[in-house]
Protein backbone atom coordinates (compact mmCIF):
# COMPACT_ATOMS: atom_id res chain seq x y z
CA UNK A 1 0.00 0.00 0.00
CA UNK A 2 0.99 3.87 -0.34
CA UNK A 3 0.30 6.81 1.69
CA UNK A 4 -2.47 8.42 -0.03
CA UNK A 5 -2.10 11.94 -0.20
CA UNK A 6 -5.85 12.70 0.02
CA UNK A 7 -5.71 14.38 3.19
CA UNK A 8 -3.03 16.61 2.20
CA UNK A 9 -4.90 19.81 0.85
CA UNK A 10 -6.25 20.04 4.33
CA UNK A 11 -2.87 19.75 6.28
CA UNK A 12 -1.74 22.03 3.87
CA UNK A 13 -4.10 25.06 4.62
CA UNK A 14 -4.00 24.20 8.26
CA UNK A 15 -0.47 24.50 8.28
CA UNK A 16 -0.59 27.84 8.24
CA UNK A 17 -2.44 28.34 11.05
CA UNK A 18 -0.82 25.91 13.38
CA UNK A 19 -1.84 22.30 13.91
CA UNK A 20 -5.61 22.21 14.17
CA UNK A 21 -7.11 19.68 13.29
CA UNK A 22 -4.54 17.38 12.97
CA UNK A 23 -5.78 13.69 14.88
CA UNK A 24 -4.06 10.83 16.45
CA UNK A 25 -1.65 10.53 18.28
CA UNK A 26 1.33 13.21 17.14
CA UNK A 27 2.08 15.85 18.92
CA UNK A 28 2.43 19.95 18.30
CA UNK A 29 6.06 20.57 17.27
CA UNK A 30 7.96 23.32 19.43
CA UNK A 31 8.02 26.18 16.96
CA UNK A 32 10.34 28.52 17.71
CA UNK A 33 9.95 32.19 16.78
CA UNK A 34 10.12 32.97 12.79
CA UNK A 35 12.75 35.56 11.80
CA UNK A 36 11.72 38.20 10.39
CA UNK A 37 13.20 40.30 7.41
CA UNK A 38 13.07 40.61 3.34
CA UNK A 39 16.10 37.90 3.47
CA UNK A 40 13.26 35.34 5.52
CA UNK A 41 11.35 32.97 2.92
CA UNK A 42 8.71 30.75 4.96
CA UNK A 43 9.44 26.57 4.72
CA UNK A 44 6.57 24.36 4.81
CA UNK A 45 6.98 21.05 4.80
CA UNK A 46 3.90 19.55 3.91
CA UNK A 47 2.17 16.62 1.56
CA UNK A 48 3.32 18.13 -1.69
CA UNK A 49 1.53 19.71 -4.68
CA UNK A 50 -1.76 18.61 -4.63
CA UNK A 51 -1.66 17.87 -8.06
CA UNK A 52 0.79 15.42 -7.24
CA UNK A 53 -1.90 12.65 -6.98
CA UNK A 54 -1.07 9.79 -5.52
CA UNK A 55 2.18 9.55 -3.13
CA UNK A 56 2.39 12.21 -0.15
CA UNK A 57 5.77 13.95 0.41
CA UNK A 58 7.38 12.97 3.52
CA UNK A 59 9.96 15.44 5.62
CA UNK A 60 10.16 17.43 1.92
CA UNK A 61 10.73 21.03 2.73
CA UNK A 62 8.96 23.47 0.04
CA UNK A 63 9.00 27.52 -0.92
CA UNK A 64 7.51 29.97 -2.97
CA UNK A 65 9.67 30.95 -5.81
CA UNK A 66 8.65 33.88 -7.74
CA UNK A 67 9.77 33.99 -11.79
CA UNK A 68 9.73 36.48 -13.88
CA UNK A 69 10.49 36.80 -17.92
CA UNK A 70 13.87 38.94 -17.41
CA UNK A 71 13.76 42.66 -16.59
CA UNK A 72 10.07 42.45 -16.00
CA UNK A 73 8.16 43.37 -12.72
CA UNK A 74 4.72 42.07 -13.97
CA UNK A 75 5.64 39.11 -16.51
CA UNK A 76 5.97 36.81 -13.43
CA UNK A 77 4.61 34.37 -11.93
CA UNK A 78 4.91 32.16 -8.07
CA UNK A 79 5.42 28.75 -8.21
CA UNK A 80 4.32 26.86 -4.82
CA UNK A 81 5.99 23.65 -3.73
CA UNK A 82 9.82 24.01 -5.01
CA UNK A 83 11.70 21.82 -2.98
CA UNK A 84 14.11 23.51 -1.01
CA UNK A 85 17.46 21.17 -1.68
CA UNK A 86 21.26 22.05 0.21
CA UNK A 87 22.38 19.31 -1.43
CA UNK A 88 22.01 20.48 -5.06
CA UNK A 89 22.81 23.60 -7.49
CA UNK A 90 20.22 25.68 -9.06
CA UNK A 91 16.55 26.27 -9.39
CA UNK A 92 14.37 23.72 -11.52
CA UNK A 93 10.86 24.57 -12.88
CA UNK A 94 8.09 21.60 -13.74
CA UNK A 95 6.92 23.32 -17.40
CA UNK A 96 3.51 21.60 -16.16
CA UNK A 97 3.05 24.19 -13.02
CA UNK A 98 3.98 27.10 -15.06
CA UNK A 99 1.55 29.36 -16.91
CA UNK A 100 1.45 29.59 -20.37
CA UNK A 101 1.64 33.09 -20.50
CA UNK A 102 4.73 33.19 -18.42
CA UNK A 103 7.65 33.26 -21.67
CA UNK A 104 11.00 33.10 -20.38
CA UNK A 105 13.78 33.33 -22.95
CA UNK A 106 15.48 29.93 -23.92
CA UNK A 107 19.53 30.35 -23.48
CA UNK A 108 21.36 29.72 -26.40
CA UNK A 109 25.06 28.25 -26.26
CA UNK A 110 26.85 31.34 -27.15
CA UNK A 111 24.95 34.42 -29.25
CA UNK A 112 22.54 32.85 -32.08
CA UNK A 113 24.06 29.33 -30.77
CA UNK A 114 21.71 26.18 -30.43
CA UNK A 115 19.69 25.52 -27.43
CA UNK A 116 20.69 24.52 -24.36
CA UNK A 117 19.10 21.68 -22.62
CA UNK A 118 20.20 19.53 -19.38
CA UNK A 119 19.63 16.06 -18.80
CA UNK A 120 19.30 16.01 -14.72
CA UNK A 121 20.23 12.19 -13.51
CA UNK A 122 18.68 11.62 -10.32
CA UNK A 123 18.95 8.68 -8.30
CA UNK A 124 15.21 7.88 -9.13
CA UNK A 125 15.05 8.90 -12.69
CA UNK A 126 16.03 11.84 -15.00
CA UNK A 127 14.21 14.99 -15.46
CA UNK A 128 14.81 16.50 -19.59
CA UNK A 129 14.03 20.31 -20.02
CA UNK A 130 15.80 23.54 -21.84
CA UNK A 131 17.77 26.17 -19.90
CA UNK A 132 16.11 29.56 -19.69
CA UNK A 133 16.69 32.79 -18.25
CA UNK A 134 14.58 34.34 -15.39
CA UNK A 135 14.57 36.57 -13.03
CA UNK A 136 14.13 35.03 -9.71
CA UNK A 137 12.80 36.32 -6.26
CA UNK A 138 12.49 35.20 -3.06
CA UNK A 139 10.99 36.46 -0.20
CA UNK A 140 12.54 40.03 -0.53
CA UNK A 141 15.92 38.90 -2.45
CA UNK A 142 16.16 38.95 -6.34
CA UNK A 143 18.44 37.29 -8.66
CA UNK A 144 18.71 38.67 -12.55
CA UNK A 145 18.98 36.59 -15.47
CA UNK A 146 19.57 33.17 -13.69
CA UNK A 147 20.29 30.16 -15.65
CA UNK A 148 17.13 27.49 -14.89
CA UNK A 149 15.90 24.62 -15.95
CA UNK A 150 12.31 24.07 -17.50
CA UNK A 151 11.49 20.48 -17.11
CA UNK A 152 9.12 18.99 -19.73
CA UNK A 153 8.82 21.64 -21.53
CA UNK A 154 6.94 20.69 -24.39
CA UNK A 155 9.38 22.25 -27.46
CA UNK A 156 12.11 19.76 -26.79
CA UNK A 157 10.26 16.40 -27.07
CA UNK A 158 13.11 14.09 -28.30
CA UNK A 159 14.88 12.80 -25.38
CA UNK A 160 18.19 11.80 -26.41
CA UNK A 161 19.33 7.74 -25.83
CA UNK A 162 21.94 8.45 -23.71
CA UNK A 163 19.33 10.61 -21.28
CA UNK A 164 16.70 8.46 -21.41
CA UNK A 165 18.34 5.24 -20.89
CA UNK A 166 19.42 6.69 -17.60
CA UNK A 167 16.04 5.83 -15.78
CA UNK A 168 12.66 7.02 -15.66
CA UNK A 169 11.37 10.14 -17.28
CA UNK A 170 10.66 12.51 -14.11
CA UNK A 171 9.00 15.51 -16.78
CA UNK A 172 5.58 15.81 -14.41
CA UNK A 173 4.41 16.97 -11.28
CA UNK A 174 3.25 13.57 -9.95
CA UNK A 175 6.27 11.95 -10.93
CA UNK A 176 8.80 14.32 -9.51
CA UNK A 177 6.51 15.29 -6.36
CA UNK A 178 7.33 18.80 -6.51
CA UNK A 179 6.54 21.67 -8.70
CA UNK A 180 9.94 22.44 -8.73
CA UNK A 181 13.31 22.09 -6.73
CA UNK A 182 15.27 25.44 -5.26
CA UNK A 183 19.33 23.86 -4.74
CA UNK A 184 21.00 26.14 -2.39
CA UNK A 185 23.81 24.06 -1.57
CA UNK A 186 27.77 25.30 -1.27
CA UNK A 187 28.48 25.66 -4.42
CA UNK A 188 27.29 27.65 -7.73
CA UNK A 189 27.00 25.80 -11.04
CA UNK A 190 25.65 22.34 -11.22
CA UNK A 191 28.25 20.40 -13.25
CA UNK A 192 25.02 18.99 -15.20
CA UNK A 193 25.33 16.55 -18.33
CA UNK A 194 24.21 19.19 -21.30
CA UNK A 195 22.94 18.97 -24.57
CA UNK A 196 22.42 21.44 -27.52
CA UNK A 197 19.54 21.05 -29.71
CA UNK A 198 18.59 22.12 -33.01
CA UNK A 199 16.09 21.50 -35.81
CA UNK A 200 15.10 18.40 -32.73
CA UNK A 201 18.70 17.24 -33.10
CA UNK A 202 20.57 17.12 -29.49
CA UNK A 203 24.03 16.43 -29.06
CA UNK A 204 26.04 16.07 -25.69
CA UNK A 205 27.65 19.41 -25.21
CA UNK A 206 30.33 21.13 -22.71
CA UNK A 207 28.85 23.76 -21.57
CA UNK A 208 30.42 27.00 -20.01
CA UNK A 209 29.95 27.44 -16.42
CA UNK A 210 28.52 30.86 -16.57
CA UNK A 211 26.18 29.13 -18.67
CA UNK A 212 25.00 26.47 -16.76
CA UNK A 213 22.02 25.99 -14.53
CA UNK A 214 23.13 27.50 -10.81
CA UNK A 215 22.77 28.64 -7.19
CA UNK A 216 20.16 31.56 -7.28
CA UNK A 217 21.54 32.55 -3.67
CA UNK A 218 24.83 33.57 -5.59
CA UNK A 219 23.19 35.83 -7.98
CA UNK A 220 21.49 37.58 -5.41
CA UNK A 221 22.43 41.46 -4.68
CA UNK A 222 23.01 41.22 -1.21
CA UNK A 223 22.42 38.02 1.26
CA UNK A 224 24.10 36.15 -1.07
CA UNK A 225 27.07 34.07 0.61
CA UNK A 226 24.91 31.24 1.85
CA UNK A 227 21.39 30.03 3.60
CA UNK A 228 20.38 28.71 6.90
CA UNK A 229 17.57 26.49 6.78
CA UNK A 230 15.71 26.37 10.30
CA UNK A 231 12.78 24.07 10.85
CA UNK A 232 11.18 23.25 14.56
CA UNK A 233 12.36 20.01 16.74
CA UNK A 234 9.33 17.57 15.86
CA UNK A 235 8.11 14.71 18.40
CA UNK A 236 9.33 11.01 17.86
CA UNK A 237 6.18 9.92 17.00
CA UNK A 238 5.96 12.15 13.60
CA UNK A 239 4.23 15.47 13.14
CA UNK A 240 1.69 17.02 10.50
CA UNK A 241 2.15 19.92 8.48
CA UNK A 242 5.16 22.36 9.66
CA UNK A 243 6.88 25.84 9.42
CA UNK A 244 10.15 26.94 9.35
CA UNK A 245 12.19 29.02 7.86
CA UNK A 246 14.60 29.78 4.98
CA UNK A 247 16.87 32.73 5.21
CA UNK A 248 19.48 34.02 3.06
CA UNK A 249 22.87 35.52 3.91
CA UNK A 250 24.99 34.27 6.57
CA UNK A 251 26.24 37.23 9.32
CA UNK A 252 25.02 39.90 6.47
CA UNK A 253 22.18 41.09 8.68
CA UNK A 254 20.98 41.01 12.31
CA UNK A 255 19.23 38.07 11.70
CA UNK A 256 21.85 35.52 10.48
CA UNK A 257 24.59 35.65 12.42
CA UNK A 258 26.19 32.04 13.29
CA UNK A 259 26.10 32.33 16.67
CA UNK A 260 26.93 29.98 18.92
CA UNK A 261 27.43 27.43 15.64
CA UNK A 262 30.24 25.80 15.07
CA UNK A 263 31.68 25.49 11.14
CA UNK A 264 32.66 22.19 9.45
CA UNK A 265 34.31 23.04 6.24
CA UNK A 266 33.71 20.70 3.79
CA UNK A 267 36.03 19.41 0.84
CA UNK A 268 36.69 22.30 -1.47
CA UNK A 269 35.99 20.57 -4.64
CA UNK A 270 32.94 17.65 -3.36
CA UNK A 271 31.84 19.56 -0.44
CA UNK A 272 31.90 16.64 1.78
CA UNK A 273 32.73 16.06 5.40
CA UNK A 274 33.25 12.48 7.37
CA UNK A 275 30.68 11.05 8.94
CA UNK A 276 32.01 8.56 11.77
CA UNK A 277 29.20 5.27 12.48
CA UNK A 278 30.09 2.23 14.17
CA UNK A 279 33.82 3.05 13.62
CA UNK A 280 33.59 3.45 10.17
CA UNK A 281 34.01 6.99 8.33
CA UNK A 282 32.62 7.71 5.41
CA UNK A 283 34.57 10.67 3.67
CA UNK A 284 31.72 11.58 1.25
CA UNK A 285 29.00 12.49 3.98
CA UNK A 286 26.83 15.72 3.80
CA UNK A 287 24.03 17.41 5.24
CA UNK A 288 21.32 17.01 2.27
CA UNK A 289 17.94 19.42 3.04
CA UNK A 290 16.64 17.09 -0.21
CA UNK A 291 17.36 13.73 1.40
CA UNK A 292 13.77 12.66 2.94
CA UNK A 293 15.44 10.37 5.82
CA UNK A 294 18.63 9.47 7.25
CA UNK A 295 20.48 7.18 4.64
CA UNK A 296 22.99 5.53 5.96
CA UNK A 297 24.66 1.47 5.59
CA UNK A 298 24.01 -0.81 8.41
CA UNK A 299 23.16 -3.93 7.50
CA UNK A 300 21.40 -5.13 10.90
CA UNK A 301 18.86 -3.17 10.94
CA UNK A 302 15.55 -4.67 8.28
CA UNK A 303 14.19 -2.52 6.05
CA UNK A 304 10.46 -2.49 5.52
CA UNK A 305 8.95 -5.08 2.86
CA UNK A 306 6.85 -3.78 -0.01
CA UNK A 307 3.75 -4.80 1.23
CA UNK A 308 4.27 -1.86 3.93
CA UNK A 309 3.50 1.56 4.34
CA UNK A 310 6.71 2.25 4.17
CA UNK A 311 8.88 0.17 1.46
CA UNK A 312 12.56 0.57 1.59
CA UNK A 313 13.09 2.17 4.94
CA UNK A 314 13.95 1.32 7.71
CA UNK A 315 11.91 -1.39 10.08
CA UNK A 316 13.54 -2.16 13.10
CA UNK A 317 11.33 -4.04 15.97
CA UNK A 318 12.19 -0.75 18.03
CA UNK A 319 13.74 2.56 17.75
CA UNK A 320 17.13 1.84 18.04
CA UNK A 321 19.25 5.39 19.67
CA UNK A 322 22.47 5.61 17.57
CA UNK A 323 25.32 8.22 17.13
CA UNK A 324 27.72 9.46 14.58
CA UNK A 325 30.40 12.16 14.52
CA UNK A 326 30.74 14.55 12.22
CA UNK A 327 34.29 15.78 11.00
CA UNK A 328 34.72 18.86 9.12
CA UNK A 329 37.67 18.78 6.54
CA UNK A 330 39.04 21.76 9.66
CA UNK A 331 38.94 19.27 11.86
CA UNK A 332 35.69 20.44 13.98
CA UNK A 333 33.51 17.79 15.15
CA UNK A 334 31.02 16.94 16.97
CA UNK A 335 28.65 13.81 18.06
CA UNK A 336 25.27 13.50 17.12
CA UNK A 337 23.19 11.37 18.81
CA UNK A 338 19.63 10.12 16.24
CA UNK A 339 17.06 7.46 16.40
CA UNK A 340 15.94 5.10 13.80
CA UNK A 341 11.88 4.11 14.04
CA UNK A 342 10.18 1.60 12.89
CA UNK A 343 9.35 3.59 9.08
CA UNK A 344 6.13 1.18 8.75
CA UNK A 345 5.18 2.48 12.57
CA UNK A 346 5.18 6.03 12.23
CA UNK A 347 3.55 5.83 8.79
CA UNK A 348 0.99 3.80 10.28
CA UNK A 349 0.74 5.89 13.37
CA UNK A 350 -0.63 9.19 12.12
CA UNK A 351 -1.75 8.69 8.49
CA UNK A 352 -1.55 13.18 7.91
CA UNK A 353 2.08 13.06 9.45
CA UNK A 354 4.15 14.40 7.48
CA UNK A 355 7.63 15.41 9.49
CA UNK A 356 9.80 12.21 10.87
CA UNK A 357 13.05 13.04 12.93
CA UNK A 358 13.36 9.59 13.22
CA UNK A 359 13.01 7.77 9.98
CA UNK A 360 16.03 6.13 7.74
CA UNK A 361 16.77 4.16 5.41
CA UNK A 362 19.69 2.13 3.72
CA UNK A 363 22.36 4.22 1.80
CA UNK A 364 23.07 2.61 -1.49
CA UNK A 365 26.92 4.69 -1.62
CA UNK A 366 28.77 3.21 1.23
CA UNK A 367 31.09 5.71 1.07
CA UNK A 368 29.04 8.43 2.62
CA UNK A 369 26.77 9.15 5.57
CA UNK A 370 23.15 11.32 4.45
CA UNK A 371 21.78 13.48 7.00
CA UNK A 372 18.76 14.31 5.37
CA UNK A 373 16.04 16.78 6.55
CA UNK A 374 15.74 14.50 9.83
CA UNK A 375 18.79 16.14 11.41
CA UNK A 376 17.41 19.70 10.43
CA UNK A 377 14.73 19.61 12.73
CA UNK A 378 15.47 21.25 16.12
CA UNK A 379 18.16 22.99 14.39
CA UNK A 380 19.44 26.14 12.57
CA UNK A 381 21.46 24.81 9.28
CA UNK A 382 24.18 26.70 7.78
CA UNK A 383 25.22 26.16 4.28
CA UNK A 384 27.88 28.35 2.96
CA UNK A 385 28.88 28.53 -0.84
CA UNK A 386 32.38 27.97 -2.29
CA UNK A 387 35.08 30.79 -1.92
CA UNK A 388 32.52 33.43 0.03
CA UNK A 389 33.10 35.35 2.88
CA UNK A 390 31.44 34.71 5.81
CA UNK A 391 31.95 35.21 9.37
CA UNK A 392 32.49 32.13 9.94
CA UNK A 393 35.48 31.75 7.72
CA UNK A 394 35.28 30.76 3.35
CA UNK A 395 32.85 28.53 2.07
CA UNK A 396 32.48 25.91 1.54
CA UNK A 397 31.32 24.60 4.90
CA UNK A 398 28.19 23.54 6.65
CA UNK A 399 27.56 25.20 10.57
CA UNK A 400 24.93 24.33 13.41
CA UNK B 1 36.00 11.68 -9.64
CA UNK B 2 37.34 8.24 -8.62
CA UNK B 3 35.32 6.59 -6.02
CA UNK B 4 37.65 4.14 -3.84
CA UNK B 5 35.97 0.78 -2.88
CA UNK B 6 36.92 -1.47 -0.32
CA UNK B 7 37.54 -5.01 -2.35
CA UNK B 8 35.89 -7.64 -0.83
CA UNK B 9 38.66 -9.86 -0.13
CA UNK B 10 35.86 -13.29 0.88
CA UNK B 11 33.89 -13.17 -2.56
CA UNK B 12 36.84 -11.64 -4.92
CA UNK B 13 39.45 -14.25 -4.56
CA UNK B 14 41.07 -14.04 -8.34
CA UNK B 15 41.68 -11.83 -11.37
CA UNK B 16 41.65 -13.16 -14.78
CA UNK B 17 42.11 -11.28 -17.93
CA UNK B 18 38.72 -10.79 -19.71
CA UNK B 19 39.73 -11.78 -22.97
CA UNK B 20 39.59 -15.78 -21.49
CA UNK B 21 35.88 -15.24 -20.50
CA UNK B 22 34.25 -13.12 -23.30
CA UNK B 23 30.39 -13.64 -21.45
CA UNK B 24 28.91 -10.27 -20.60
CA UNK B 25 24.66 -9.39 -20.47
CA UNK B 26 22.55 -7.93 -18.84
CA UNK B 27 20.42 -8.52 -15.35
CA UNK B 28 18.97 -11.96 -15.48
CA UNK B 29 20.66 -12.57 -18.90
CA UNK B 30 22.85 -15.91 -19.98
CA UNK B 31 25.71 -14.90 -19.38
CA UNK B 32 27.61 -16.46 -22.97
CA UNK B 33 24.92 -15.30 -24.82
CA UNK B 34 26.70 -11.77 -25.59
CA UNK B 35 29.26 -9.61 -25.00
CA UNK B 36 26.66 -6.66 -25.21
CA UNK B 37 26.64 -4.44 -22.68
CA UNK B 38 31.02 -4.12 -22.95
CA UNK B 39 30.43 -3.21 -26.66
CA UNK B 40 27.29 -0.73 -25.94
CA UNK B 41 28.89 0.96 -23.08
CA UNK B 42 32.73 1.18 -24.54
CA UNK B 43 33.98 -0.18 -21.14
CA UNK B 44 36.25 -2.72 -20.61
CA UNK B 45 35.41 -5.93 -19.07
CA UNK B 46 37.66 -7.81 -16.60
CA UNK B 47 36.26 -10.96 -14.95
CA UNK B 48 36.58 -12.46 -11.11
CA UNK B 49 35.97 -15.55 -10.31
CA UNK B 50 34.35 -16.09 -6.79
CA UNK B 51 33.44 -18.69 -4.36
CA UNK B 52 29.94 -19.01 -5.48
CA UNK B 53 30.16 -16.91 -8.82
CA UNK B 54 31.86 -14.79 -10.58
CA UNK B 55 32.00 -10.84 -11.20
CA UNK B 56 32.46 -9.01 -14.50
CA UNK B 57 33.30 -5.68 -14.59
CA UNK B 58 33.29 -3.03 -16.69
CA UNK B 59 34.84 0.14 -16.58
CA UNK B 60 33.33 3.04 -18.83
CA UNK B 61 34.89 5.96 -20.08
CA UNK B 62 32.74 8.38 -17.78
CA UNK B 63 35.18 6.78 -14.90
CA UNK B 64 31.52 4.62 -13.84
CA UNK B 65 32.34 1.27 -12.50
CA UNK B 66 29.38 -1.57 -13.43
CA UNK B 67 29.19 -5.33 -11.72
CA UNK B 68 27.23 -8.25 -13.24
CA UNK B 69 27.58 -11.14 -11.40
CA UNK B 70 27.15 -14.29 -13.14
CA UNK B 71 25.98 -17.57 -11.01
CA UNK B 72 27.01 -21.21 -11.38
CA UNK B 73 24.19 -21.46 -13.59
CA UNK B 74 25.65 -18.65 -15.91
CA UNK B 75 22.88 -16.23 -15.30
CA UNK B 76 23.43 -12.45 -13.93
CA UNK B 77 21.78 -12.71 -10.85
CA UNK B 78 23.15 -9.01 -10.06
CA UNK B 79 24.41 -5.41 -11.47
CA UNK B 80 26.26 -2.77 -9.11
CA UNK B 81 27.29 0.41 -10.44
CA UNK B 82 29.95 3.21 -8.80
CA UNK B 83 31.02 6.09 -9.92
CA UNK B 84 30.36 9.59 -11.59
CA UNK B 85 27.53 8.92 -13.98
CA UNK B 86 24.57 6.71 -13.97
CA UNK B 87 25.34 3.70 -16.19
CA UNK B 88 22.80 3.01 -18.92
CA UNK B 89 20.42 1.40 -17.34
CA UNK B 90 18.20 -0.09 -20.02
CA UNK B 91 21.38 -2.31 -20.86
CA UNK B 92 22.13 -2.91 -17.46
CA UNK B 93 18.70 -3.68 -16.51
CA UNK B 94 17.92 -5.70 -19.27
CA UNK B 95 14.03 -6.70 -19.40
CA UNK B 96 13.86 -5.84 -16.00
CA UNK B 97 14.15 -1.68 -16.87
CA UNK B 98 10.62 -2.25 -18.01
CA UNK B 99 9.32 -3.45 -14.02
CA UNK B 100 11.74 -0.61 -12.78
CA UNK B 101 10.73 2.15 -14.73
CA UNK B 102 6.93 0.84 -14.45
CA UNK B 103 7.08 0.20 -10.21
CA UNK B 104 5.12 2.63 -8.45
CA UNK B 105 6.72 5.59 -6.70
CA UNK B 106 6.78 5.54 -3.03
CA UNK B 107 7.83 8.01 -0.20
CA UNK B 108 11.15 7.11 -0.35
CA UNK B 109 12.00 8.49 -4.19
CA UNK B 110 13.26 12.12 -3.01
CA UNK B 111 15.59 12.05 -6.11
CA UNK B 112 18.72 11.27 -4.37
CA UNK B 113 17.54 7.80 -3.35
CA UNK B 114 15.15 5.00 -4.87
CA UNK B 115 14.80 1.89 -3.34
CA UNK B 116 12.00 -1.24 -4.62
CA UNK B 117 11.53 -4.94 -3.13
CA UNK B 118 9.77 -6.66 -5.92
CA UNK B 119 9.02 -10.06 -6.24
CA UNK B 120 11.30 -10.28 -9.00
CA UNK B 121 12.76 -7.43 -8.83
CA UNK B 122 15.07 -5.52 -5.73
CA UNK B 123 17.01 -2.30 -6.59
CA UNK B 124 18.58 0.51 -4.94
CA UNK B 125 20.18 3.93 -6.02
CA UNK B 126 21.52 6.83 -4.22
CA UNK B 127 22.71 9.69 -5.88
CA UNK B 128 24.89 12.35 -5.02
CA UNK B 129 26.51 15.32 -7.19
CA UNK B 130 29.50 13.75 -9.87
CA UNK B 131 28.37 10.42 -7.81
CA UNK B 132 25.98 7.42 -8.57
CA UNK B 133 25.71 4.14 -6.50
CA UNK B 134 23.22 1.33 -7.19
CA UNK B 135 22.53 -2.15 -7.19
CA UNK B 136 19.56 -4.38 -8.48
CA UNK B 137 19.37 -7.95 -8.19
CA UNK B 138 16.97 -10.75 -8.86
CA UNK B 139 15.64 -12.85 -5.92
CA UNK B 140 14.85 -16.19 -7.67
CA UNK B 141 18.06 -16.30 -9.42
CA UNK B 142 20.39 -15.51 -5.93
CA UNK B 143 22.70 -18.67 -5.76
CA UNK B 144 22.09 -19.88 -2.46
CA UNK B 145 24.25 -19.08 0.75
CA UNK B 146 25.33 -15.61 -1.51
CA UNK B 147 24.62 -12.83 1.22
CA UNK B 148 22.84 -9.83 -0.77
CA UNK B 149 25.35 -7.72 1.22
CA UNK B 150 27.91 -8.95 -1.35
CA UNK B 151 26.26 -7.24 -4.11
CA UNK B 152 27.93 -3.79 -3.98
Amino acid sequence: MTRSIALAPIAVILSVVGCGGSSGTSTMPTQPPMPTGANVAMITVDAGPSTASGIASVNTPFVSVTVCAPGSTSNCQTIDHVEVDTGSYGLRILSAAMSSSLVLPQEPNGTGGPAIVECTVFADGFSWGPVKTADIQIAGEAASAVPVQIIGDPAFPGIPTSCSSTGRAEDTVATFGANGILGVGPFIADEGDYFTCSAGVCTSTAIAVALQVSNPVAYFTADNNGVIVELPAVPAAGSAALTGSLVFGIGTETNNGLGTATAYALDPNLGVFTVTYKSQAYGNSFLASGSNAIYFVDATIPTCSNSTAAPGFFCPTSTLNRSATNTGVNNASSAIPFSVANAQGLFNGNTSDVAFEDLAAPNADNTSFDWGLPFFFGRSVYTAIADQNTPGGIGPYVAY
Amino acid sequence: MLIPYRRRALAVALLIQAASVPAFAALGADASSIASDGLKMKGMVRVSAARAYSVHEIQTPSGTLVREYVSPAGKVFAVAWRGPKMPDLRQTLGVYFKQYSEAPRTSLSDHKHFAIALPGLVMQSSARMHAYFGRAYVPELLPQNVPVTDIQ
